[in-house]
C-alpha cells in the first residue's frame, strides 16, 4: 500500500467534504433529525428504549455518511474525469478508496459522538454506560463494520449510473436489519438477514457495552459478537477487493473509465 | 536514435468493431510524433492503450523497454498524459490538484513543492496557484493539467487533442510549452485533427484510418508522396478539385490547360492534402 496515496486521498476527501455543503444533509442534519424524532417518540420511556433511540441516531449518522461517501467515492471521479489520471499513476485504486474511507469513518464517528452528546445536552436523556471505554471501542467497530459494507457497495456503484438512487434505497434497510432501530427479534422471518450483516453484531456489542446485554438470538457475549463482526468484515473487504479487480478489468476492456 | 514506444500488431475491439486493427508503430526518443486521423479513426483508443487505460485484445506494447502488461508500474512512471477533456478536481485549487497528483506519484515531500513551483513557473501559472479550477479559462486549465502530468518527470508526454476548445492565443502558448518540453528531452506523442498543429510541431507524423496506420513519415516526406505542388481549382460545376504534381512547371502547364474555371491556386502541397487524399479517397473512398 502506498501511504502517500492514502494520505493524498484522505486530504482530497476532506477538502471535498468541506467544499461541498450537500454532504452536511446526510452526514449531520439527517441523523440529528432522526434522533430528535426518536427521542420525542420515547419521551416517557427509559433504559434500553432510549438507548435504541440514541443509538439509532448515531448509527444512522455513521451509516448515512459511509453509504453516501462510499457510493460517491468512485462516481465522483468518473463525473469529474479524474479517475483516469489516478489509474495512470503507480498507486492502486484501493489506496485511494482507503484514504477516502478513513476520512469518512472519522466524520461518521464524530457524527455519532455528537448525536450522543446532544441527546444528553438537549434532551437530558444520556445513556449511562456500563463500560464507557468498551462502548467507544464498539462504536469504532460499528463504524468499520458499516465502512466495510460501504466499501463493497462502492465497487458496485461503479457499475450503475443510478448510484444516487441505489444509495437512497439502501439507506434504511441496513439501519433496520442491523438492529439499531429496534431489536432484531421483531423482524420475525427476516431476522436471518440481520445475521449476515457485520453491523448487527457490532451494534449488539454496543448494547452489551452500554447496558450489559444485547438483542441477538445467538448471544454468547461481547467477544463472540466482535469475532463474528470481524469475520463478516473480512468477507466484505475481500469481496470488495475482488469486485474492484473485476470491475477495473471490465472497464479497461470496455474503455469506459469515464462514462458520463 | 532509440525507440521509446514500440507497438506491435495491436488490436483493440469493442464488440465486433475493431477500433485499432493490427497497429504497428514505433516512436523515437526525443521526437515530437503527431498522430492524425479523422474522427473515430482510433487515435484516442491508441493513446489509451499505450497509456494503460484500455486493455487490448492482441499484440504488444512497450514503453521505455517495459511491457505495459507485464510491467505496468515501471511503464507508468515514464508516461504523462494530458487528456482531451479537463481531468482536474474542480473542488480543489490549482495547487491542491498538483499536490494530489504529486502524492499519487509518490514524489517525496521534500521535492513536491519545489517541483510544483518550478513547473508552475515554467508554464506561467504562478499567480493562479491558489485559484479554484472552475474559475480558470480553458487555456489555464490545460496548463494546470500539463503541470500535473509532468510532476513525475515523464520521458514521454501524450497529448490527446490538446488544443480543442482553446482560442488562438492559448493554442499558440501551449505549442510553445510543447516545444520547450521537447527541447528539454521529453518525447511528445500528439494526437490532433488540427493539421496545422501537427505541421507546426511534429518531426514525424502517422496517419491512422479505420484503426490502421496508413502513412508514416516526416510532413515533407508525406507531402512529397503526393507531389510537391498542388493545383486547387474551383470549376464551373461549383466543386473544388485538387491535382498534385512533382514540379511547379507541370502544375503551371496543367493550370493553363484548364478551361472554364472560376479560381485557380497553385501552391505547395501540405499535410492536409495528404490527409484528405489518404483518408478521404484512397482509403475510405470519396
Amino acid at each position: 500500500m502506498n501511504l502517500k496515496a492514502v494520505t493524498a486521498a484522505f486530504k482530497q476527501q476532506g477538502i471535498q467534504f468541506l467544499a461541498d455543503p450537500q454532504w452536511i444533509i446526510p452526514s449531520i442534519i439527517a441523523p440529528f433529525m432522526f434522533t430528535i424524532v426518536a427521542l420525542y417518540m420515547h419521551t416517557d420511556l427509559t433504559g434500553p428504549v432510549v438507548l435504541t433511540a440514541v443509538l439509532g441516531g448515531g448509527v444512522l449518522g455513521m451509516w448515512g455518511n459511509m453509504l453516501f461517501a462510499s457510493g460517491f467515492t468512485i462516481t465522483y471521479d468518473r463525473y469529474n474525469g479524474t479517475i483516469e489520471p489516478i489509474m495512470m499513476t503507480p498507486s492502486h485504486m484501493i489506496d485511494v478508496i482507503a484514504g477516502r474511507s478513513i476520512w469518512n469513518a472519522l466524520i461518521g464517528l464524530l457524527n455519532a459522538v455528537l448525536v450522543f452528546i446532544s441527546a444528553e445536552a438537549i434532551f437530558g436523556v444520556g445513556v449511562s454506560l456500563a463500560d464507557p471505554l468498551m462502548f467507544f471501542a464498539m462504536l469504532v467497530l460499528t463504524l468499520f463494520a458499516l465502512a466495510s459494507i460501504g466499501l463493497m457497495l462502492a465497487a458496485l456503484f461503479v457499475l450503475t449510473r443510478a448510484s444516487f438512487v441505489v444509495m437512497t434505497i439502501l439507506q434504511f434497510p441496513i439501519y433496520v436489519f442491523s438492529g439499531a432501530l429496534f431489536p432484531i427479534q421483531q423482524l420475525g422471518v427476516f431476522a436471518p438477514i440481520s445475521y449476515v450483516l457485520a453491523p448487527t453484531w457490532s451494534v449488539d456489542a454496543l448494547k452489551i457495552a452500554a447496558i450489559g446485554h444485547g438483542d441477538t438470538i445467538v448471544s454468547l457475549g461481547l467477544s463472540f459478537n466482535v469475532a463474528i463482526a470481524f469475520v463478516l468484515m473480512a468477507f466484505y473487504i475481500a469481496a470488495a477487493y475482488f469486485l474492484f479487480k473485476i470491475i477495473e478489468r471490465n472497464i479497461r476492456e470496455s474503455g469506459a473509465l469515464v462514462r458520463y | 536514435m532509440s525507440e521509446i514506444i514500440i507497438v506491435e500488431g495491436v488490436v483493440k475491439k469493442y464488440g465486433d468493431r475493431a477500433a485499432v486493427n493490427g497497429l504497428d508503430l514505433r516512436v523515437n526518443e526525443g521526437e515530437i510524433f503527431g498522430f492524425l486521423g479523422p474522427n473515430g479513426a482510433g487515435k484516442t483508443t491508441t493513446v489509451r492503450v499505450i497509456s494503460t487505460l484500455t486493455d487490448y485484445s492482441e499484440g504488444s506494447v512497450s514503453v521505455g523497454g517495459h511491457d505495459i502488461l507485464k510491467d505496468p508500474k515501471e511503464a507508468k512512471k515514464l508516461m504523462g498524459v494530458i487528456q482531451q477533456h479537463i481531468s482536474l478536481d474542480t473542488d480543489l485549487t490549482v495547487r491542491e490538484n498538483m499536490m494530489h497528483h504529486a502524492m499519487m506519484h509518490k514524489i517525496p515531500k521534500s521535492e513536491r513543492m519545489r517541483r510544483i513551483n518550478e513547473l508552475a513557473d515554467y508554464v506561467g501559472l504562478d499567480e493562479y496557484m491558489d485559484k479554484m479550477i472552475n474559475t480558470l479559462s480553458g487555456g489555464w486549465k490545460k496548463r494546470a493539467a500539463t503541470v500535473c502530468s509532468l510532476l513525475h518527470k515523464p520521458k514521454v508526454l501524450f497529448l490527446d487533442e490538446p488544443t480543442v476548445g482553446l482560442d488562438v492565443q492559448a493554442r499558440r502558448l501551449l505549442w510553445d510549452i510543447i516545444r520547450k518540453l521537447n527541447d528539454n528531452g521529453t518525447t511528445i506523442f500528439l494526437t490532433s485533427h488540427y493539421i496545422e498543429e501537427v505541421e507546426a510541431l511534429c518531426d514525424r507524423v502517422g496517419i491512422i484510418n479505420d484503426g490502421k496506420l496508413i502513412a508514416l513519415g516526416t510532413p515533407s516526406e508525406l507531402c512529397n508522396k503526393l507531389g510537391s505542388t498542388a493545383v486547387e481549382y474551383y470549376g464551373a460545376d461549383n466543386k473544388t478539385e485538387y491535382k498534385y504534381f512533382t514540379s511547379r512547371e507541370e502544375a503551371n502547364e496543367f493550370a493553363s490547360s484548364l478551361g472554364d474555371v472560376k479560381t485557380v491556386i497553385i501552391r505547395n502541397t501540405n499535410l492536409e492534402d495528404c490527409f484528405v487524399e489518404l483518408t478521404g479517397k484512397s482509403v475510405s473512398g470519396p
